[in-house]
């Protein structure tokens, strides 16, 4: 029988797993809010949420890249001056405006399917 | 005196140069912003110091990598399913480089030496053996130093130095590219226009130029 650590570990594990996906969907929906850098979409993700994400710089910049690298999010470099480095600033493009509405659409239903096992129903 | 934007160049250049990036890259220069909020954050209520960049670096660097490697695949796999994240290796320097070189010098010419004292002796009958004696020998070495590589990822100096040839897997060079990185090696002159070439071209990453078109590294591993 697996120890009360190896289940909560268990659930640990799979919420890491669907939160790969949760990310995706926050994060461009926090850039659909308008433009915004590394740090700052970070400090959203995990100030908003409830938590549920907890993301850190590993998962955050590497999906950026990826998400640029696809053509969903376009970029520019900002320069504040004042000694403060210049910042990239991630917008949506048109890419990735129909990107969001695609994961928002799957989400919707996965979440809506889902309900008869995760309610506990069956 | 230091300000805070000079160290968090320098922090972020040479973390860049450890993990094989160019320090001019978009991925570094995010680095040195993304550092920067985070000691700001440290510093909230009154003025940042050195101290705040330093702390922030401290907590922070083991992630950093995240922000400077190109194939995000791998970091973005780990992050979700919690399994540990094999960050870059530290590219070697080339101190450490030329010693491990020097190191398979000494052998080699040691044994080239002896190999010609042996066979002269042998075939003291034959006209001019020298010359055909020691480019045979550094065939034979040629081919001893590429299978080091290939088989091992390493020379003899290599591991001594505790330094590995890795391609963008991390995994040995292959037969032909082992071969095509050691020939200069044989030849000193193309040695040093293969290293200068190498620093000439590209970004700054510490690859010969061989190394750069076999895309392969060599990393330290302590």
């Amino acid at each position: 029988m697996p120890e009360r650590e190896d289940l909560a570990e268990e659930v640990a594990r799979w919420r890491r797993e669907i939160s790969k996906g949760g990310l995706r969907l926050a994060l461009l929906s926090i850039l659909n809010e308008g433009e915004s850098y590394g740090y700052q979409i970070l400090a959203t993700l995990q100030a908003r949420g409830d938590g549920v994400l907890h993301p850190t710089e590993a998962a955050v910049y590497p999906m950026l890249k990826d998400l640029e690298r696809g053509g969903y999010l376009l970029s520019r470099w900002h320069a504040t001056g004042d000694g403060v480095p210049p910042r990239k600033y991630y917008r949506l493009s048109a890419s990735g405006n129909r990107l969001l509405l695609g994961l928002r659409q799957a989400w919707q239903q996965f979440r809506d399917g889902f309900e008869d096992f995760a309610g506990g129903k069956g | 005196m230091t300000t805070i934007h000079d160290r968090i160049e320098t922090i972020t250049k040479q973390a860049a140069l450890d993990a094989g990036v160019d320090p001019d890259s978009d991925a570094r220069r995010e680095l040195a912003s993304h550092l920067f909020d985070l000691a700001a954050a440290r510093a909230v209520g009154r003025e940042m110091t050195l101290a705040d960049v330093e702390a922030a670096w401290l907590e922070f660097s083991p992630r950093a990598i995240h922000l400077l490697r190109e194939d995000a695949a791998p970091a973005i796999e780990a992050a979700a399913t919690g399994a540990p994240f094999v960050p870059i290796p530290r590219t070697a320097s080339w101190r450490r480089r030329f010693a491990a070189y020097l190191l398979d010098v000494a052998a080699m010419v040691a044994t080239v030496v002896i190999s010609a004292l042996v066979l002269i002796e042998l075939m003291s009958e034959t006209a001019d053996p020298l010359e055909i004696l020691v480019m045979i020998d550094l065939l034979i070495l040629l081919v001893i130093m590429s299978v080091f590589e290939a088989r091992r990822g390493a020379t003899p100096g290599k591991q001594t130095f505790h330094l590995r040839t890795v391609d963008a897997q991390g995994r040995n060079p292959s037969w032909v590219r082992a071969l095509i990185i050691t020939v200069p090696k044989i030849f000193p002159p193309l040695l040093a226009l293969d290293t200068i070439l190498g620093l000439l071209t590209g970004v700054r990453d510490r690859r010969r130029l061989t190394e750069r078109l076999t895309d392969l590294r060599v990393i330290q591993v302590n």
